[in-house]
């Protein structure tokens, strides 16, 4: 027998129960916001969520190079600005913007520094309608959660998620030097940025200056991820897009990263001793902005000047002991 | 503006597997709707339209290596049918006597055009995909010579489904040359009978006579093969993404890390990846054929409920079907049919015998079939290993037959008997199960590693939910893997005995039907690895 428009309509109302059955599940899937469940993937970046609602002046967005490169502790420790690292491994320009969005929800950043490394990070036709369809359906992003219904029965017993200690940031003393010292002064062609990619983050973009955020692209160090191909294609698009840009690469004498010393794992990230002086840097640089006050005598801010306490504390010894 | 970007890009890889949304929510409905409202005589185009929108969406301008290997064969075969043509022009016109002289020579150019036809497809697979394995292994020896030359290794951009596309290519010359199949004059036909979308990927390694006339002569889509076709493909998705791919990062992390772990964990890692190869390339295959049922088009089936099988002989015999059957047909009979191996084979029947007499000649074609099915699979000498240990253990199957059989008869046991059957079909699984672990370990040496530890520290002291939770799995993922192998299984024992589930379905009231649809569309939505935390899996055996 021929498929007839009879055929057809079943299939729309087949399809149609089966969007209402998974319609219907999400209600069952969707975890309470602020729950481990909630940022079960990334606990450290989902830790913004537990900050004091308008807490946060400045976002990091961008992947492993940024909770490797930026310590928010040391920027509230010096300039009083609390900022927070909503970065996650191999982050895809459709989870920055997420993550942007959710972030927005209970903060207002003035400003969102966005890494550069994303702009590359290529993401198939899937990626993007997965995430679309886990908007409408979000039982499509919570499904693995049936393993904690095995566990809590669904008696609602979710532990609320406390914000992340260092405040996204990863810390690592692991030393694994990077011989690729002259990664900026290969001549090569320049890099274009994937028209998906370049379209993901124009959304972003405009996200950002409706709400009145300033957006202003930064590359971290890495002699892995890094070239001058990507900085100029970069470069490229900011001057097309009228936006700031700085590159850490390219300021060698100012940062003056030791490649044989400040990576964990040959240039691909780096540690702790390269995290400070990128903080450093990054840090004068968003002082001089004139955009930020200095809140470290608000009484609102007293658990970050607890938190900074411990974490300088904290890291000067363990450094101490390794230089020894 | 995504789409049309996806579209023109021209990149590649925007399209990685049979069961990616891209494929399945837009490619294909696109293909059904456009091929149901497209004029009769039309459709035929609008499917070789489809499969080549289809591999340059997974291989981008690497296309053009199957257009030129389409021209490549279309014009080897004619050339093939115009000698054979001048041939039987030639010989009607001689006396019957000089016949069998003239038809030799007309026989020898043939040859000469199929060798050509050969040496020309093979060459370039070789060349594409065994070039960096054979210049590493000459670097090697020169610098074990003491000679410090260092060959640069080259890199090709190989396009995805190569190593099928090209047997098919091959099956055809030599069925034109052998008479089995016409040539074809007709280019589009032929284009599709190559291209043809659902198993462009991973296969099956399908005949002219197959499939060919089928795609041409189309037919509308009819509701029954529509419904079958989505039915088999789901079959397909709850083996690649409930079983597959939620065990591809625990498979992983035994394989790929360098943890020394032990026996028992290295047992349970390559039992894994045993049913992840299975559960993904049997399961892309139900898509496949499932996808062409759609469209009115039978394909080969590629497998046969493998772990069934009582004799590895018998388990080849049900996995990667259409392989075999090619390796069969066109290495196996040929070497065998040789006049030196006929030869060979009546002068040791009479001496050993005729069991083992046909056994040596038979022995030296299975030799060739095992070296190039290991080869076939990569170019690595863990593959050209894993192709020996299947022929040593047909090789010593087929020589124990006869002092089993013997035994078997002394000791009263019937090899109909279940209990005997079943130890049979474990012993099959088990020394498949070994065969993998070489396949999967990250080279020979590592394989062999592995393997010695299996064997000398089979234990389990150090599986906990802490050991399983670094290796990225938890209880929870083995008890879904469970209960969904028995769900397969139930339904490989009705299959077995010839019972049509999708058929006894058909008959059943719609609100049944629908029940159990949904069903096992919300336990793949639920169970299946993917999304957040999961890395999507290309279809395994496309790599080969």
């Amino acid at each position: 027998m021929p498929v007839t428009i009879k055929h057809a309509a079943r299939a729309l109302i087949f399809v149609g129960g089966l969007v209402l059955l998974l319609f219907l599940l999400s209600k069952v899937f969707i975890p309470a916001e602020g729950t481990i469940d909630d940022g079960v993937h990334t606990l450290h970046s989902n830790g913004i969520y537990g900050e004091a609602d308008n807490s946060i002046d400045l976002v990091f967005l961008g992947d492993s190079v940024v909770y490797s490169s930026i310590s928010p502790l040391q920027i509230w420790d010096k300039y009083g600005i609390p900022t927070y690292c909503c970065s996650t491994s191999a982050q895809k320009l459709w989870y920055s913007e997420d993550m942007l969005k959710k972030a927005f929800k209970k903060q207002s950043p003035k400003v969102v520094m966005m890494e550069t490394n994303s702009l590359f990070t290529k993401f198939n036709f899937d990626d993007s309608i997965l995430h679309k369809a886990e908007t409408v359906l979000p039982v499509l992003q919570y499904h693995d959660r049936w393993k904690v219904f095995a566990e809590n029965t669904f008696d609602g017993r979710e532990e609320v998620i406390s914000t992340n200690e260092y405040k996204g940031y990863k810390l690592s003393y692991l030393i694994n030097p990077s011989e690729n010292l002259k990664y900026m002064e290969q001549k090569l062609a320049i890099e274009s940025i994937p028209s998906r990619n370049k379209s993901y983050f124009k959304q972003i973009r405009s996200y950002c200056e409706d709400r009145g955020a300033k957006l202003i692209l930064f590359t971290c160090p890495s002699t892995k991820n890094w070239n001058k191909a990507r900085h100029d294609a970069v470069a490229k698009l900011s001057e097309e897009l009228g936006l700031d840009y700085i590159d850490l690469n390219m300021m060698p004498k100012d940062l003056m990263i030791d490649w044989s010393k400040d990576t964990r794992d040959r240039g691909d990230h780096l540690n702790h001793f390269g995290a400070i002086k990128t903080t450093e840097y990054l840090g004068q640089y968003i002082s001089k902005l004139g955009i930020f006050t200095d809140r470290r005598n608000e009484e609102n801010y007293q658990s970050w000047n607890t938190a900074a306490e411990k974490f300088i504390k904290k890291t000067t010894k363990a450094m101490k002991k390794i230089q020894q | 503006m995504q789409l049309s970007s996806l579209l023109l890009a021209g990149q590649g890889k925007s399209l990685t597997s049979l069961f990616s949304l891209l494929y399945l929510i837009l490619f294909l409905p696109a293909c059904i709707i456009g091929y149901t409202v497209i004029p009769k005589n039309w459709k035929k185009y609008f499917l070789l339209l489809a499969s080549y929108g289809f591999f340059w969406l997974i291989s981008g301008e690497l296309l053009i290596y199957l257009i030129l290997t389409t021209f490549s064969v279309h014009y080897f075969g004619i050339w093939l049918d115009r000698i054979n043509g001048q041939m039987k022009e030639a010989l009607a016109a001689l006396p019957k006597e000089e016949r069998k002289g003239a038809k030799a020579g007309f026989v020898k150019k043939q040859r000469l055009v199929v060798a050509l036809a050969v040496v020309l497809h093979i060459g370039l697979l070789l060349v594409l995909k065994y070039s960096p394995f054979f210049t590493t292994n000459v670097n090697l020896l020169l610098n074990k010579m003491g000679l410090s030359i260092n060959i640069e290794i080259p890199k090709y951009l190989m396009p995805i489904g190569i190593s099928f596309f090209t047997l098919q290519a091959v099956s055809y010359i030599v069925d034109v040359y052998r008479g089995v199949t016409k040539a074809d004059d007709n280019l589009f036909r032929l284009a599709l009978f190559m291209s043809f979308f659902p198993q462009i990927i991973e296969g099956p390694i399908c005949r002219y006579n197959q499939t060919a006339e089928q795609l041409w002569n189309v037919k509308p889509i009819e509701y029954k093969n529509l419904t079958f076709g989505i039915q088999r493909i789901l079959y397909g998705m709850l083996k690649k993404i409930v079983i597959a791919d939620r065990l591809n990062l625990f498979v992983s992390n035994i394989f790929d890390k360098n943890v020394d772990y032990e026996g028992g964990i290295i047992a349970i890692g390559a039992i894994c990846y045993t049913v992840q190869l299975y559960m993904d390339f049997s399961g892309s295959m139900d898509a496949v054929v499932g996808t062409a049922e759609i469209f009115g088009v039978v394909m080969p089936e590629n497998f046969q409920r493998p772990f069934f099988s009582k004799t590895i002989s018998e388990f080849w015999k049900r996995w990667h079907i259409t392989l075999g059957a090619w390796f069969k047909d066109y290495i196996f009979y040929p070497v065998t049919s040789a006049k030196k191996m006929k030869k060979l084979t009546s002068g040791a029947r009479k001496k050993l015998g005729n069991h083992y007499g046909p056994l040596i000649a038979g022995s030296i074609a299975l030799f060739c079939v095992w070296f190039c099915n290991g080869l076939w699979h990569g170019s690595a000498w863990s593959f050209i290993f894993f192709g020996m240990y299947h022929f040593v253990l047909i090789l010593i199957g087929n020589m124990l037959e006869p002092p089993v059989q013997t035994m078997n008869k002394k000791l009263h046991i019937n090899p109909k008997w279940f209990v005997y059957r079943l130890l049979q079909i474990l012993r099959t699984c088990v020394l498949v199960v070994i065969g993998e672990l070489f396949f999967r370990a990250r080279g020979l040496k590592a394989g062999m590693n592995l393997f010695t530890k299996m064997v000398s520290d089979f234990s389990f002291t150090t599986l906990n939910d802490d050991l399983l939770k670094t290796l990225s799995a938890d209880k929870y993922d083995f008890i879904i893997v469970g209960v969904t192998l028995l769900i397969i299984l139930t339904v490989s024992i009705l299959n077995e005995k010839g019972i049509c589930i999708r058929g006894s379905l058909a008959k059943r009231n719609i609100v049944l039907r629908w029940c159990l649809l949904y069903a096992l569309l919300l336990y793949i939505i639920i169970f299946g690895a993917y999304g957040l935390g999961y890395k999507p899996v290309d279809p395994m055996y496309a790599q080969f």
